[in-house]
This record gives C-alpha cells, sequence and structure tokens, in this order.
C-alpha cells in the first residue's frame, strides 16, 4: 500500500559539514498493517516519516501510496502534505491550546475543498464518534489545554484518525508518556489499529514498543535500513550487532568458524568461551571470522551440570533481582556472560553455576 | 484569590501557601509604588496643568478654559480627525508585516537573514534624513521616481506627490511602521512549536485556513502588543507630519499639541488637556489589551521539548517570494538610503545639477567636529547602559506579572503603557519639571542619571509588553524543573528563564538601544551640553537647515545600530535556545 | 546683474567668504589686544576668577555652537559649552530652571519673546556687567547707543539689527521687474506660486505675516495668504529649496543665512524683492542676549557678556547668521545687502518692548482669526 523506494537526503549540519539523513531508505507496508521505523535519535526515523507526511523533501527516491505517486524525484512529483490525505499524531501532540477538545478533533472535517463537504451534524457525529473511541468521550468542551498528557495524546489520535486516513503516521507517540501511561497506550493503540485496520508508520526509537505494536519493523542507523523484519526475526535473528544490540540486551562473542556440524545450516565457531554450535543461520565457510550473538534469556542457568551441546561451569559474578525475573552475569572461561534466569532459582554472587546456550539461540552476525 | 497551581504558576521558594500569598503582596505592593510613581507622577502633572489657567508667573489657578478652548476649536477636530486617519496605516502594516515575518521564519525563504537585517537597519534609520531622501524621490515637482515614470508611455504628469496623506503614510510605513511590526512578530513566530501549524497541515488545512485558524489565533497577544503599540506610536509622531503636513494643510493631533506649546504665549493648559485626550485613548486601549490578555493570553506555546524550527518545504515559489521581498526592501529602505548617501556627497542636498555639486565636505566637517566624537561616545555608552539595565529590569517587572502573579498584576500592567500616555515633547516638558521642582531627585539634574531614568520609562511599555507575551508563551514548567532541582530564583532567572525568552531580549534590547540613540524628545531638554548624543547633534544641524551634515549623522547612526544589531543576533545564538 | 534698474538686488556672494577670512586674518593680530583695552583691574579680576570657573553655559541656536566655541576659547582661554536646539525646546528649559532656581545655564541668546519673562524675576541685570570700553563706548555702535530689547535697558541686550519681510523670487519663473510692490503679489498669476514660513506660528512666519499687517492691514494678508493660495512650511531650508527648485516661484519669511548658502554653493536663480512699497521690519534675530541669575558660572558670564558685545563676538555672530551688527566696527563686506538697514528709512521694528508686549498680541489674533480657514 505503502512503497517507499531509495529515498536519500543530505543536509548540512553547524559548520557546514553534509550529514546523510537518509542513505536509499526503501521499504514497503502492506494494507491495514502497523510497520515500525526504530532507531536511536538522529538515525534518521523521523526525517523518514516527515518525507511520507510531505512536511520534508527528500534530495532524491520516491513515495507512492495505492500506486500513486506522492514524491518522486524522477518525475518531479511532490504533492503537498496538506493534499496527500494521511493523519499523523506529532510527538509534541500539538494540540491546538487556543480551541477545545471538540473544536481540535473537528478541525480536519472542517477543511474546504475536500471530496465532500460535511453538514454540521455529521461533523458533530463523527467528532463525537472519534472522540469516544479514544475514551474522551464527554470532555469535548473542555479547553484543550485542561487536558492531561494521556488525554492530550489520544485527544492528538482523534484529531489524526477522524478523517479515516489512508494512512496514519505517528512520531514518537507514547514517548512523553510515564510509564504505566505508556504501556495502557501501548494496548489501546494496537486495538485501535487492529480495529480500524488503518495502514500506520510509526516511528520510536523505544525497541519494546516497536516489537509490541509492529507488523514489521524497520531498523535504522545513520540514514540507513540495516534490517527490516518481523518482531521475532528482528529479536531472534538479528543482522548485525548493532540490531542485536539496540533491540535488547545480548551477548556477542566474536570467533572463526570451524567447521559445520552436521546439522542443515548448523556449524561449530570457535569463541572465548570454547567451541559453540550454532543452528539454523545463513551458509558459512569454515575460517569466516564472525560475531555471534546470544540473548540472555537463551542462557539457561542451573545449579547442576547441564547436557548437550554448548555447557559450560563458572561463577556468579553480580546478581540483580527484577521480581520477575533475575539478571546475572555470570564467568564462563573467562569471559562475561549475562544471562536471566526464573526468580524461583536461588543464587549468590561468587556460587558455583551451571550454564548452556540453546544452538537454537544464536545468531550470528557479521 | 485562591492558590491554584495552573500551568505557568512558578512559586520560588514559598509553596502555595500564606507565606507566598504574603509575598506576592509585599512584591506586587513594591513593584506597584514604583511603577505607578514614575508612570503616574507625569500623567497627574499632565492633569494639573491642563486645568492650570494662570498666567506666566502667576501662581496655579484652577480653571477649565484650557479644555473648553481645545475642543471647541475646529483646528483641533480636524487634526484628531487627520490623526486617525493617518492611523489607518497601522491595520496595513499588520497584514504586511505579519505575512513578511511569518515568510521570514515559516518558508524560510532564501535571503531571509538579509532581509530581517535590513528591516532593522530601515528601522534604525533616523526618519528626519531619510525624509529627506523620500522627498527626493517622490516630490511632484522635482522627485526622481517622478521625472523617472514621466518616461514612460502614458505618464503625463507626476504620479506620486509626497505632500498628501498617501505621503506620509508612505514614509511611516516604509520607515517605521512595517519594519517595527516585522521586528516585534518575527520572534513570537520563532517560538511558536512548528508542530501547530504542521498538525494543521496534516489534517488538510491549506496555508490559508492554517494561517486564519492556527497561526493567527496563537501569536494574537504578539500582533495584538504589536498593533497597539504602533496605533499609539502612530498618534504622536510628529516630524514627518510636520514638514509633509504642513504644505498640504494637514495638521494632526501631535503637531497641534506642538503648536499650542509653540504659541507666544505658549498655551499649556490647552496643550495639556489635549494630550490628556491621548490619555484617555490610551486607558480604553490598555483596558481592552489587558482583558484580552487575561481572557485568552496565558496558554503557553512552548512546551519546551521541541522549540524546533521547521521549515516547510522549498519549492520554486519561495524564489519569487524572496525576490519579491527583496524588492521590497530595495525600494522601501535602499532606495531612499542610497539618495540620502548621495545627496550627503552634495554641496546642497539633492542639488545634482549644480556646476560643481559634489564635496566630501559635509563628511569632512561633521568627522572632524569635536563635538561628533563625544557624541559618538556619549550615545554609545547612553545606548548600552539603558539597554542593558533596561532590558533585564523588564524582563524582571514582566516576569513578576507573569508568573509572580503579584498582588494588583492587573493594575500594573495597565500603569506600565501610561509613558506612552503622554506625546514625547510633553513627556521631555514633565520630565524637566519633575527634575527641577522635586527635592529629592533635583540633585540629579544636570548628571546622567535622568537622561537614563527618562529613557527606561519611555521603553518600559514596550520593553515589558513584549517580554511579558513572550514569556506567557513559556511553559511555567520549565522553571519549576529548575526550581525542583535546587535552583534559587537568582539562578533560575539567569539560567533558566533569560535564555529561554533569548530572541525576545534580544529584540528588546536592540529595540531600546536604537530608541535610545535615536531619542530626541524626551532628553533634548535634560541633556547637558555635555552630555550631548549623535541625535541631539544630528538634530541640531537639522535644526539650522544643514541636511546634509545631519544626513551624515543620520548614516552613521543607522551603522552604528546595525553594527548592534549584527553583534546582538549572533550573542543571542549563543545563549538562547539552538535553533535547527 | 540687475541690481540698478529693476527694484530687487541680485548680490554678488563670490569670494566674498575669502575676504571674510582675509579681514579676519589681517585683523586679528592688533585686535587681540584691542578688545580689552581699558577693561582695568575689575575686568582683569573678573578674567582671572572666569578661569578658575573653567567654564560658561550658553543657549541658543545650533549653527552659533561651533564658531562661538572657538571663538571664545581663543579670546579668552575659557571653554564655552553651547547648548544648542530648537527655539521652543530651549526656552522651556530656561523657563522651568528659571523658576525652580535650579540653574544650570549661564547666558541664553534668543529672540524678542523672553521680553515677557522679565517680570518673573530670574534673569540677571547685564548692563553693570558691561564693562569694557570698546562696549560701552557708544561711538562704535548703530545711533550712537547700545540696544536694548526691556524698556528698562538693563536685561536683554541687542547686538545686531537686521532688515527682514522681503520676499525671495525664483528669477528663471519671475522675470526682474515683474513684481516691484507687495500689491503685485495679489495678481492672479501668483496663484498657487507662493510659499511662506507658517505665518500662525510664531517665529518668522509670524513676524513676516505681522510686518504685512502693520503696513497694510489685516484685509491684505487675508488676501494674499488665503486669497492667493499661499504653502505653508515650517522649515526654512524647506523653503529656499523650494525656490530655487521652481516649485513656488515667491517665498515669503525665509532667512539670509539660508538664501546665502544656497547661493555660496552654486544655486544662481535665487533673488530677493525690494518692495517700493514696503522695505521690511527690523528685527533681531537671535542677538537678543540675558544672563540667568545665580548664573553657576557668573564671572565667566560676565566675561561672556562683554565679549559678545565686543567686536570680536559681534563680528562671528553676523559672519553665521549673515545679519549685520549694531557695532561700526564690524566688517560687513560678506553681509548681503539686502538685510543691512538703510538710512533715512522707516522700518516697523519689532524687536522693542512696547511693540512686542502691546500691540504683537493684537496683530497675531487678528492674523490667526484672518488666517484660520474655517
Amino acid at each position: 500500500m505503502l512503497q517507499v523506494k531509495d529515498l536519500c537526503k543530505t543536509y548540512l549540519a553547524d559548520g557546514g559539514k553534509p550529514v546523510a539523513a537518509m542513505q536509499s531508505v526503501s521499504f514497503e507496508v502492506p494494507r491495514g498493517k502497523m510497520f515500525a521505523l526504530l532507531g536511536p535519535s538522529g538515525c534518521g526515523k523521523t526525517t523518514t516519516l516527515r518525507s511520507i507526511a510531505g512536511l520534508e523533501t527528500p534530495d532524491s527516491g520516491e513515495i507512492l501510496v495505492e500506486d500513486s505517486v506522492v514524491y518522486s524525484s524522477g518525475k518531479r512529483v511532490h504533492v503537498a502534505s496538506n493534499k496527500r490525505g494521511f493523519g499523523m499524531v506529532f510527538q509534541s501532540y500539538a494540540i491546538w491550546p487556543h480551541m477545545s477538545v471538540f473544536d481540535n478533533a473537528a478541525f480536519p472535517l472542517l477543511v474546504p475543498n475536500r471530496k465532500r463537504k460535511y453538514s454540521q451534524a455529521e461533523i458533530r457525529d463523527k467528532v463525537l464518534r472519534v472522540l469516544g473511541v479514544v475514551a474522551l468521550d464527554g470532555l469535548e468542551d473542555r479547553p484543550a489545554t485542561q487536558l492531561s498528557g494521556g488525554q492530550q495524546q489520544r485527544l492528538a489520535l482523534a484529531r489524526a484518525i477522524v478523517t479515516e486516513p489512508k494512512l496514519l503516521l505517528l512520531d514518537e507517540p507514547l514517548s512523553n508518556l510515564d510509564a504505566k501511561l505508556r504501556e495502557r497506550m501501548r494496548f489501546e493503540l494496537k486495538r485501535l489499529q487492529e480495529e480500524l485496520a488503518i495502514t500506520t508508520v510509526y516511528v520510536t526509537h523505544d525497541q519494546s514498543e516497536a516489537l509490541a505494536l509492529a507488523h514489521q519493523i524497520a531498523v535504522m542507523n545513520s540514514g540507513r535500513i540495516v534490517q527490516i523484519g518481523g518482531p521475532r526475526d528482528i529479536y531472534e535473528r538479528p543482522g548485525d550487532s548493532f540490531v542485536a544490540e539496540f533491540v535488547g540486551t545480548t551477548n556477542f562473542f566474536s570467533g572463526e568458524v570451524l567447521q559445520a556440524n552436521g546439522r542443515p545450516n548448523g556449524y561449530v565457531v570457535r569463541t572465548q568461551l570454547g567451541n559453540m554450535e550454532i543452528d539454523n543461520c545463513a551458509p558459512m565457510s569454515a575460517g569466516d571470522k564472525v560475531v555471534v550473538s546470544v540473548r540472555p534469556e537463551y542462557v539457561q542457568v542451573g545449579n547442576s551440570a547441564m547436557a548437550g551441546p554448548n555447557s559450560w561451569e563458572g561463577t556468579v559474578d553480580t546478581q540483580i533481582f527484577l521480581g520477575f525475573c533475575q539478571d546475572l552475569e555470570l564467568k564462563l572461561n573467562g569471559a562475561l556472560v549475562q544471562a536471566r534466569a526464573h526468580p524461583s532459582l536461588h543464587l549468590q554472587a561468587g556460587a558455583k553455576v551451571y550454564a548452556s546456550i540453546d544452538p537454537a539461540g544464536c545468531a550470528i552476525c557479521r | 484569590m485562591v492558590d491554584v497551581p495552573a500551568a505557568g504558576g512558578l512559586r520560588v521558594g514559598a509553596r502555595p501557601s500564606r507565606a507566598g500569598l504574603d509575598r506576592r503582596v509585599l512584591l506586587g505592593a513594591a513593584l506597584l509604588l514604583v511603577i505607578g510613581a514614575v508612570t503616574l507622577a507625569p500623567v497627574l502633572y499632565v492633569l494639573i496643568a491642563s486645568f492650570d489657567v494662570s498666567s506666566i508667573g502667576e501662581p496655579f489657578k484652577f480653571g477649565w478654559k484650557g479644555w473648553q478652548d481645545v475642543f471647541s476649536s475646529t483646528r483641533t477636530l480636524d487634526a484628531i480627525g487627520y490623526s486617525f486617519l493617518l492611523s489607518a496605516r497601522v491595520p496595513i502594516a499588520v497584514i504586511v508585516a505579519f505575512t513578511i515575518a511569518w515568510l521570514l521564519v515559516r518558508v524560510e525563504v532564501p535571503g531571509r537573514r538579509f532581509i530581517e537585517l535590513a528591516l532593522w537597519f530601515g528601522f534604525f534609520l533616523p526618519s528626519v534624513p531619510m525624509m529627506m531622501g523620500w522627498i527626493l524621490l517622490l516630490d511632484a515637482n522635482y522627485g526622481l521616481l517622478n521625472a523617472a515614470a514621466m518616461k514612460l508611455p502614458f505618464v503625463t504628469g507626476p504620479i506620486f506627490s509626497i505632500y498628501s496623506i498617501p505621503g506620509i503614510m508612505w514614509v511611516h510605513l516604509s520607515l517605521t511602521t512595517i519594519p517595527v511590526m516585522v521586528i516585534l512578530l518575527t520572534p513570537a513566530l520563532r517560538q511558536l512549536d512548528a508542530a501547530y501549524e504542521e498538525a494543521a497541515d496534516m489534517s488538510g488545512a491549506g496555508t490559508w485556513m492554517t494561517l486564519r485558524r492556527i497561526t493567527v489565533p496563537l501569536v494574537a497577544p504578539a500582533i495584538l502588543t504589536a498593533f497597539v503599540a504602533s496605533l499609539i506610536r502612530s498618534l504622536e509622531t510628529f516630524e514627518v507630519e510636520q514638514i509633509l503636513g504642513t504644505p498640504a494643510k494637514i495638521y494632526v493631533y501631535a503637531t497641534r499639541i506642538y503648536d499650542l506649546i509653540n504659541w507666544e504665549p505658549p498655551l499649556f493648559s490647552q496643550a495639556m488637556a489635549l494630550s490628556a485626550l491621548f490619555l484617555a485613548i490610551l486607558f480604553v486601549l490598555a483596558f481592552f489589551y489587558q482583558r484580552y490578555l487575561r481572557r485568552a493570553g496565558e496558554r503557553p506555546t512552548v512546551m519546551g521539548r521541541d522549540v524546533k524550527l521547521r521549515a516547510r518545504p522549498k519549492t520554486a515559489w519561495v524564489y519569487v517570494i524572496s525576490f519579491v521581498l527583496i524588492a521590497y526592501i530595495a525600494v522601501s529602505i535602499l532606495l531612499p538610503l542610497a539618495v540620502l548617501i548621495v545627496g550627503s556627497f552634495t554641496k546642497l542636498f539633492g542639488f545634482f545639477f549644480l556646476e560643481d555639486a559634489w564635496t566630501a565636505g559635509h563628511w569632512r566637517e561633521v568627522l572632524t567636529d569635536d563635538r561628533f566624537l563625544r557624541a559618538t561616545l556619549n550615545s554609545l555608552a547612553l545606548g548600552l547602559t539603558v539597554g542593558c539595565i533596561g532590558t533585564l529590569l523588564f524582563a524582571l517587572v514582566a516576569w513578576c506579572l507573569v508568573r509572580g502573579k503579584v498582588w494588583g498584576g492587573n493594575v500594573i500592567s495597565i500603569l506600565v503603557w501610561l509613558p506612552w500616555a503622554i506625546p514625547g515633547l510633553v513627556l521631555g516638558v514633565t520630565l524637566l519639571s519633575l527634575l527641577l521642582n522635586v527635592p529629592l531627585i533635583s540633585g540629579l539634574y544636570g548628571t546622567i542619571v535622568p537622561l537614563i531614568m527618562a529613557l527606561i520609562i519611555k521603553e518600559l511599555p514596550i520593553g515589558v509588553q513584549l517580554l511579558r507575551t513572550s514569556l506567557s508563551q513559556i511553559s511555567g514548567q520549565l522553571e519549576e524543573a529548575a526550581s525542583m532541582s535546587g535552583a534559587g530564583f537568582a539562578y533560575i532567572f539567569r539560567r533558566v528563564t533569560l535564555p529561554l525568552i533569548a530572541p525576545m531580549l534580544v529584540s528588546v534590547f536592540l529595540l531600546v538601544f536604537a530608541g535610545t540613540i535615536r531619542d530626541i524628545s524626551t532628553i533634548v531638554l535634560i541633556a547637558t551640553p555635555g552630555m550631548r548624543t549623535l541625535s541631539l547633534l544630528m538634530f541640531d544641524f537639522a535644526a539650522s537647515g544643514r541636511f546634509e551634515s545631519a544626513a551624515v549623522i543620520g548614516i552613521i547612526i543607522a551603522v552604528i545600530s546595525l553594527a548592534m544589531t549584527a553583534f546582538a543576533f549572533r550573542m543571542g545564538e549563543r545563549f538562547g535556545v539552538k535553533r535547527k | 546683474m540687475h541690481a540698478q534698474a529693476t527694484g530687487w538686488q541680485v548680490t554678488r556672494r563670490q569670494a566674498t567668504g575669502w575676504l571674510a577670512a582675509a579681514l579676519l586674518v589681517i585683523g586679528a593680530t592688533p585686535a587681540l589686544a584691542d578688545w580689552q583695552d581699558g577693561g582695568g583691574a575689575r575686568w582683569q579680576d573678573t578674567l582671572a576668577k572666569a578661569r578658575a570657573e573653567g567654564k560658561v553655559v550658553v543657549v541658543g541656536r545650533p549653527d552659533m555652537a561651533k564658531p562661538f566655541s572657538e571663538g571664545f576659547k581663543r579670546d579668552t582661554g575659557i571653554n564655552l559649552e553651547f547648548l544648542g536646539g530648537q527655539g521652543r525646546d530651549l526656552e522651556s528649559r530656561v523657563l522651568r530652571e528659571g523658576r525652580s532656581g535650579n540653574v544650570t545655564l549661564d547666558i541664553i541668546l534668543s529672540g524678542a519673546g523672553d521680553v515677557e519673562r522679565i517680570k518673573e524675576g530670574f534673569m540677571q541685570p547685564i548692563k553693570p556687567e558691561l564693562m569694557l570700553p570698546d562696549v560701552t563706548d557708544g561711538r562704535n555702535w548703530a545711533e550712537g547707543k547700545l540696544k536694548w530689547m526691556d524698556k528698562a535697558e538693563t536685561y536683554m541686550f541687542i547686538g545686531a539689527e537686521y532688515i527682514f519681510g522681503w520676499p525671495v523670487f525664483n528669477s528663471d519663473q519671475v522675470k526682474p521687474g515683474e513684481i516691484t510692490s507687495w500689491q503685485d503679489l495679489l495678481k492672479p498669476q501668483y496663484k498657487g506660486k507662493i510659499a511662506a514660513w507658517d505665518p500662525r506660528a510664531s517665529g518668522p512666519g509670524l513676524a513676516a505675516a505681522s510686518y504685512l499687517a502693520d503696513v497694510f492691514g489685516i484685509d491684505f494678508v487675508k488676501k494674499l495668504y488665503i486669497g492667493q493660495n499661499v504653502t505653508y512650511a515650517r522649515d526654512a531650508r524647506q523653503l529656499i529649496d523650494w525656490t530655487a527648485r521652481g516649485t513656488y516661484s515667491i517665498v515669503l519669511g525665509s532667512l539670509p543665512l539660508e538664501i546665502e548658502r544656497f547661493r555660496e554653493s552654486g544655486v544662481k536663480n535665487l533673488a530677493v524683492g525690494d518692495m517700493s512699497d514696503g522695505h521690511g521690519t527690523l528685527l533681531g534675530g537671535s542677538a537678543v542676549m540675558w544672563q540667568m541669575k545665580n548664573a553657576p558660572h557668573p564671572n565667566a558670564a560676565t566675561v561672556f557678556v562683554n565679549w559678545f558685545a565686543s567686536s570680536r563676538g559681534q563680528q562671528i555672530y553676523s559672519d553665521v547668521w549673515q545679519t549685520p551688527s549694531r557695532r561700526t566696527d564690524v566688517h560687513n563686506a560678506s553681509i548681503p545687502d539686502y538685510v543691512i538697514p538703510k538710512d533715512g528709512v522707516q522700518y516697523l521694528d519689532q524687536y522693542q518692548e512696547d511693540w512686542y508686549v502691546n500691540v504683537r498680541p493684537k496683530v497675531q489674533d487678528a492674523i490667526v482669526k484672518a488666517l484660520d480657514e474655517k
């Protein structure tokens, strides 16, 4: 439904140094799906979103929505942002302080020269319905300035969807909310998006938000998309060490491929921990230098020796109790390894432990 | 007054408690006393003098004659009528200036830095020499533009006549009203989070609807401040009307007052009664302004998280707009300036056709005059002192009004306008009388202190109003955050409040600086011979018919102000919130 | 040129500047001793005290600032701080200082108007201060005596006197001989061609109109200013500018120093009219001097009073203002003829207390009533 092709943009930073904000950014979003652009600040995700919105003009590339071109450097097309018919929620919400809740939400319906003109009654009906959807019913006559942060966020969302746009753009919509509210809104958003089936592009720097909400995630770094995939792919099979580290915590072990281990796409890699068995990865050949990424939750910890490949004995270096789990740092063969264990396991710093890593839980980053 | 911790309510060091309330009452009372004294004294003087019908040398004698005479004269009524007719330039300027400011800030047209600087420059150019430039261009008989236009086909007679209502309005619009409004509106727009407009954009609204429904309402306090300030100023301008209006028999309110004072013997009670009318107009304006701000003013539009400026996407149109704006600057500022500069090198201003018409003598005469160096130093010293002290004081007063929520804040807000309630000319006389006759301050007469005080009082209205609107756009949470970090008031004010309003501070400083080094009427009566400034020296030259030398000094004043602008912009960018 | 036959003079102005400068150089060395001669011990004493006071503060039209400061310093060694400005501004300040007794100004050089202030009692009698024989000797002055604005001949000294009231023509538009009398100005072809200093504002405009009202009556004034649709200005420079450029052919109420400055710069089409039915009125310009009571620098003020009335001060004054001094020993070579009073001609003298206090207000009221358009 949304196709983004080869977007590039370079701007001059302070001191005239050119900075590439987008370098051949390409992706596609199918109808009704939620797509997340994930990355640290300054990675180009917001520039990409604003380019889709039409608030910024890329240097080159093409953007298509439902096969009609809204931007194309080659065809010299640039549909103005107010003609693209998208909805957008801004990071600061941009709730207009001089209007009531109702007026804020009704604004997009009042725009003239749309395909159709709404009657007063229709507007009222639509606005009240959308306010109901975002659970702001009953507040329509309040001045917008008297809303709480969460209410403002929902009002911004209501304003963005009141016209039932083809495409919804969300720019870090939850980043200004406190942790509790953010988690609740996460579910709300997901529910709404699925209910309304609006194609959505979601920009965030919070990996858990992206993993929780999106059907597809593009991880961006320094103006490039480094990996696109489903949440599980991104988490379990990070394409490189940047993705692995940015999306969750991970252990890196650098090493060298020794040989195939006999299972399909399985190899033995020599690392500082010792020889590791790794399953389900892209074909490699002996002698390749690789980095192995292992999520802490794939490190199994116990009080007694474990069977199977990738088993080691070591000591507990530090332990942090989190309630629903505990984070451990283990010393195995002289290397520090992060692990996550069930809270019921009783361990003290300095205690002897046994650990094993599932060969299917290892990912190869290059 | 129950203390509701509304947005924007920061109470330093005091929780909403009895202690906080007392402190606000005390602070408010102190502020009320000081501002009341400095602003009400001249007003009372004017009112009392308007009822003094004694002749010269006699003690005070009460009577209505001054009021009766002045308002029964058809000349007075005509003058008031003309004044209001001429003040029609203010709404025109609001529209043009808002458009320019918006184009500069949001569309980021190419050459915007040049355009902005040029408008500042235009505002700094002293109006009398620049008016000479306009006369030379637009005189119906010999104006250069008229001569040029007559070379065109179908033009048979002069198309411009400067001695007319449009002529007077054009000179004001091009040199003062439009530049000053752009100057006042630009920082307000700059402080506005671009997301407000982008949200409207994404809602499908076109530029026009966005402007009308979103941008204009959001910066309405700033627009209103600029409008009221310009309206008041337009009623009391004087020199341009005197020179351009007299030949066309256009007499305005301010020239009428001048005439009354200048009468032999002077008709002071009439002049003061007429000034008091102005007071009434101003009170009405200030009252509605205040009411409006109270109703709608305090809604922060800067939340602190995204004070980022984002330009709209560039299209070919921006180059067209840029061309139009630069052409406007060229015609409205650079053209008369060029004429002024060229004219300063002629023996007689604008007499290009004489044999041997050219000379550098006027420049030599001015630059080698020992009064010149002294006047330059005086101007700089006075401008910097008044600019720095004034801006800081105005910021403090504004803070007390917006955040301090001091007792009597509404009264103070109206009082702050009062120094403009009196035409500059009358204010000068009033200050002099007070200075000479009030025992406590009369010892200061002849020193630089009364000059500084007078100029600060004169700039009080614009300074406080601008900083006030600017402060109310900033969310109080930003200061509260600093307060929670344990910072004291002085520290918060210096490190958080001032940097947040830096763009407006820079503008206020420059306005005060320029106002100071351009000022004639406020200080002409209280400056000692040793404290003559460049503007007074220019005034002396102009008064003795030496327009050429006056032009030279006018150019120098403008260049000094321009250098100060460039410097202040740079400083503002260093200490303010980084944009983009 | 046409001076002899035509009824007005087109005065030459070339080289007169050089001439004046030469005379000044020639006169300088011997005169240095001259003007103070016979001052005696009292003068020397005053001079010494004045030097101790360091400076004198003088108020007047800004044109005089530089020449007076330089001249006074050169002749006496005392600094002169000059406070220039426009008429009413200065007067406001002087008046309020005088009334409050908080005085920072010593000497005021102004026009006739201050005569009304004498009764307020803040003027210092300066007659007793005039001590140099060069000044007090009647033989050095026109009509054998010093002239005073006040009847008591004590407070307001008048140094110079000139003829005012003449019209100025653009000689490209008004041919020589075309206008020889004031009545000629009423001819229909001059309607809309005349500009004047606003006759309702005090200063040169009112002085010119008062003169015409005095000679021809108020009806003439009305016929001229209203009937001929005269354009007003409030600036001497603007008036002359208009004439030189031909915007208006005839100008009333302009000042000699503006005319001469234009001529000096090479403008050749300005002609001053000499009207057969009225030769003008006598004014003192800004040559009226008085001293503040409780002046902060009383001795320096006394020195200035004597210096201003001496050949030194008068020479500088008349050179700057292009008006003749009443002193007989001041070089008038650089002064245009049209301002020098002629022997045997009766002029209306507006610089007398009687006329100013008793006649002027009535004339002024009549003029304003006649000229107010409504």
